[in-house]
């Protein structure tokens, strides 16, 4: 483990966030860097990449509003439980203090996953997840099955969704920071190796990690606590679309008017989710009574 | 490419749809040849593949419960004009006569489609398309895009998303059959995948034509009419959803009750549609004003 936290601190994996008053040629080569890290690795920590001002509003309204949700053992709206009822992962809706663009899309994550896919990108997923004191380390998994059934070639795909996840507090050691197999979101199931040591994200509040879809990861075990919660946004490729899990719950909890309050730039990373299978209730509603009746009415006609 | 999509005939990619009762033998041996046949062309036409009386249902049911958009020049709900005023892109509910498995999974094409997808797969998209009498011809296009824009390591990739075009009345040549470029759904060079002439055929109520989403095809020109309804559906692996044009309705118009009809075998290519961003305005409500109320008391930060 030991040797695991050197080798994150090194400057392999880990970052500091771009620097607003970087020139255009040293955001260049920062984003070059980043982007280089992120492939061969599948994933990049990024030191306070979001202001410690905006993370502290953000868990002050989380306790407030999720206060339920920082207590273990009960289930509430939209909560759902992993493999261990000490872990739980909750929708968080896309306002106040989290529709922050310096929350949801700091400026170095934004552009380290618009560099690796694209401008047209989506948020696909945001919440937040928390581990108990207490809390066991989860599965090793990866974040989705693969695309195509497993085809040697799909290795070489560029990321399809790139994770950020930004604890709302300073994770040490004893509280489960996430733990990664670096290099794994390029290997096909049989030829990864899980049984040796992971590398250990430990990172204060304000700092990121962002990782592949396909990396292997687990939460770490939360032997000392206190709870802790870390917000997850999943940027993805506006076709990728992640269903299991979210039966009863939403991907982006996102209404009309948060999507108004936004700045108008950042709107389409959320629009999806409210054109999504647009159906409208009173429509269908009219559709079927109108159905019924014109079909005895014609019944009527032909007998 | 012009030689690609020119040695290409119209009755390569015919087949007749597989007998009621096969043998494991036969019907492998069908999966094998119709596969092959997308996977070279990009576009299988099945004969026969849906019965007659099953179609006719649906096209007594589309008539009534969809006049107003078997009537050019109006837009009613749901209805989106495509480039052409005489061309209307309608979803259709899950319900009635569309319902039948026969119809939105006919038993040649289900097993085609799991063989080429696999297993997991979803009704991305559903719906008819409409054609007047006068309509123009569609411009070429793509359903679906390369996945990453068309890298060199993407191009021998089986498809993520099929579309099944099921005409619901005879189309001769006159009526705008669709026209499609065989081979394309494997070409980069848009320019050069449409520069020799389409293939088309006349079709009859019941064949179907299934595309790889990637080939180039279009509407013909409902040069004669009556006018045309043909239903669509699209097949895509679990993770790859359209989003651009259904800002306004939606993929696939189903709701838990129609569900709940569907036999249950096949609810889970419809399900996604309803799990989908589930978010409950009677729970975004209460967060509202309970937020609102913890900032009187002074709870909450306003």
């Amino acid at each position: 483990m030991a040797a695991a936290m050197v080798a994150l601190e090194s400057a392999d994996i880990v970052r500091d966030a771009m620097s607003p008053d970087l020139s255009p040629l040293a955001q260049q080569r920062w984003l070059d860097d980043a982007a280089d890290c992120f492939r061969r690795n599948g994933v990049v920590v990024i030191r306070n990449a979001i202001p410690p001002a905006a993370i502290a509003a953000l868990l002050a309204n989380f306790r407030v509003r999720h206060d339920v949700h920082m207590a273990p053992g009960q289930k509430k709206l939209f909560r759902t439980f992993q493999t261990d009822p000490l872990r739980a992962q909750i929708p968080t809706t896309l306002d106040g203090p989290v529709a922050d663009p310096a929350v949801f899309a700091p400026p170095s994550v934004l552009a380290l996953a618009r560099r690796l896919m694209g401008d047209d990108i989506i948020v696909g997923e945001l919440g937040v997840v928390i581990s108990h004191p207490g809390a066991g380390p989860q599965e090793t998994h990866r974040d989705s099955t693969s695309l195509f059934g497993g085809l040697g070639v799909e290795t070489e795909f560029p990321p399809v969704s790139m994770t950020m996840l930004a604890p709302l507090v300073d994770v040490g050691p004893g509280m489960g920071p996430t733990e990664y197999w670096p290099g794994t979101h390029r290997l096909q199931d049989d030829a990864v190796d899980t049984t040796a040591p992971p590398l250990r994200a430990t990172l204060n509040a304000g700092s990121v990690v962002m990782h592949d879809w396909r990396i292997y990861h687990r939460g770490g075990a939360n032997t000392t606590g206190p709870v802790r919660p870390a917000l997850y946004v999943c940027f993805q490729r506006k076709w990728f679309l992640s269903i299991s899990g979210y039966e009863y719950k939403p991907q982006v909890r996102v209404t009309p008017q948060m999507l108004l309050r936004l700045p108008e730039t950042y709107r389409p990373l959320f629009s999806w989710a409210l054109h999504l299978n647009r159906t409208d209730g009173v429509s269908e509603f009219v559709y079927r009574w109108t159905g019924r009746i014109r079909k005895r009415l014609l019944a009527l006609k032909g007998s | 490419m012009a030689a690609t999509t020119l040695a290409v005939k119209v009755e390569d990619v015919f087949r007749d749809a597989l007998p009621p009762d096969p043998t494991p033998g036969a019907q492998q041996a069908w999966l094998k040849d119709a596969a092959a046949c997308i996977r070279r062309h990009g576009v299988i036409v099945v004969r026969n593949a849906i019965p007659t009386a099953t179609i006719a249902k649906v096209l007594e049911d589309f008539k009534v419960r969809y006049d107003v958009h078997m009537a050019p020049g109006q837009k009613k709900l749901f209805r989106t004009f495509q480039s052409d005023p005489l061309r209307a892109q309608v979803p259709m509910a899950i319900d009635g006569p569309v319902a039948d498995p026969e119809f939105f999974a006919p038993p040649s094409i289900m097993p085609l489609v799991h063989e080429l997808m696999g297993g997991e797969l979803i009704v991305g998209e559903a719906g008819v398309v409409i054609s007047h009498g006068g309509a123009g011809a569609q411009e070429p296009h793509r359903d679906s895009n390369f996945l990453f824009g068309g890298q060199d390591m993407e191009m021998d990739l089986p498809p993520f998303a099929m579309t099944l075009l099921l005409p619901l009345l005879d189309v001769s040549l006159d009526m705008g059959p669709t026209e499609f470029w065989p081979g394309t759904h494997l070409l980069r060079d848009e320019a050069a995948a449409i520069a020799g002439p389409p293939q088309r055929m006349a079709l009859r109520a019941g064949s179907v034509v299934l595309l790889d989403a990637r080939v180039f095809h279009r509407g013909g020109a409902n040069i004669s009419g009556p006018v045309r309804p043909t239903a669509y559906f699209s097949y895509h692996r679990r993770w790859y959803l359209e989003g651009p044009g259904f800002e306004r309705k939606p993929q696939v118009r189903v709701t838990p009750a129609m569900l709940r009809r569907v036999p249950e075998a096949y609810r889970p290519m419809f399900s996604w549609a309803l799990h989908l961003n589930r978010a409950d305005s009677f729970a975004e409500f209460a967060h509202r004003w309970a937020g609102r109320i913890r900032q009187r008391l002074g709870l909450e930060p306003a």
